[in-house]
């Protein structure tokens, strides 16, 4: 019995362990750790923070090289239009007669402008023979 | 007893939580609430808790595993999950019984671990020796008691090491290890007997 008694002693104690303690400064290397894990989510989200100047900049970039093409193509679109102005301003003047004359000529009737289609010899024959 | 279950657990004297409290804090423990600190980024609070956490947790994982070294790793892993999930800890259970699910986490990982590696914790453990202050028979007692944890399975020990190093309930230690209470009742008696039953065998 009391020999039981003193294994169930050993026992508590050897469970309990409480001689066994951590060094000193583990408290302070924890804390180091968590510190260096908390600047490197910081690391990671300067990280995306820089990209915002690089993705703006690479913006302009692209700005500065396409609006003058755009601008240019504006350009001629405007000079083109204006060529057409001109061209339109420069139609020569006719004379009253000759504006009569051209009208006559768009105004063909419509039975003229269906070309004629001549029947073969074989043909002329065949209606020949039908109306006999 | 009661002092050391005072010095073990000093600040779960109010630990019962209720669903309609008037004050969101009033029925937070001193853990709970420094783990709401932490939440807020504070290096202070993780502090607070890491000095009152850190020998419990490295004694019960150099009893579990045998080994000094990887106790102290597993120590400061259980402290930085703590950290890292401090903005979705719930207080909804006492701070120890979600330290030691961590915990427990932690170690069965490592068990697995050091057995794909096959490395020979007990071997490691009596080639570092123990402390110079022990005697030839405590070291004796604990190479046959560190032999016979050995021999039992992790979910024994660990039942056992939370029932004498942190004197829980063995409500608590269920909801832990998420078995029922029963179920760890017959665990402990058996690594008691177990234990029990090497001790006398080579001291005969």
């Amino acid at each position: 019995m009391r020999k039981e008694k003193e294994v169930e002693r050993v026992i508590v104690e050897y469970l309990s362990n409480k001689n066994v303690v951590l060094k000193e400064d583990f408290t302070e290397s924890v804390i180091h750790e968590i510190e260096e894990l908390g600047a490197n989510r910081n690391k990671g989200n300067r990280g995306l923070g820089y990209l915002v100047p690089i993705v703006s900049l690479a913006f302009v970039a692209c700005v500065m090289f396409f609006l003058p093409v755009f601008f240019s193509q504006e350009e001629s679109i405007q000079e083109g239009n204006q060529l057409a102005i001109k061209n339109a301003s420069i139609t020569p003047q006719l004379e009253e007669s000759e504006k009569i004359l051209i009208e006559d000529l768009m105004a063909i009737p419509e039975d003229l402008n269906v070309p004629e289609t001549f029947l073969s010899e074989q043909t002329y024959d065949l209606l020949v023979l039908l109306d006999t | 007893m009661e002092n050391v279950r005072n010095l073990l657990l000093p600040q779960y004297t109010f630990s019962a939580m209720s669903k309609n409290a008037p004050s969101e804090n009033t029925n937070l423990s001193d853990d709970q609430l420094l783990m709401k600190k932490v939440a807020n980024g504070s290096h202070v609070a993780m502090e607070q808790i890491i000095s009152t956490w850190k020998d419990g947790l490295f004694r019960f994982f150099d009893r579990s595993l045998r080994n000094k070294a990887d106790a102290e790793d597993l120590t400061q892993r259980v402290f930085i999950r703590v950290y890292q999930s401090a903005s979705r800890y719930q207080p909804k259970a006492k701070f120890s019984t979600y330290l030691f699910t961590i915990a427990r986490n932690l170690l069965i990982d490592q068990i697995k671990k050091n057995n794909r590696q096959q490395i020979s914790i007990y071997s490691d453990e009596l080639s570092q020796g123990q402390s110079n202050q022990q005697n030839d028979e405590v070291k004796e007692w604990n190479e046959i008691l560190d032999l016979a944890m050995k021999e039992i399975p992790e979910y024994y020990s660990t039942a056992l090491l939370l029932r004498v190093q942190r004197e829980l309930t063995y409500q608590e230690i269920a909801d832990i290890m998420k078995v029922s209470e029963s179920r760890v009742k017959t665990w402990i008696h058996r690594a008691r007997s177990h234990l029990k039953k090497t001790l006398l065998h080579f001291r005969k």
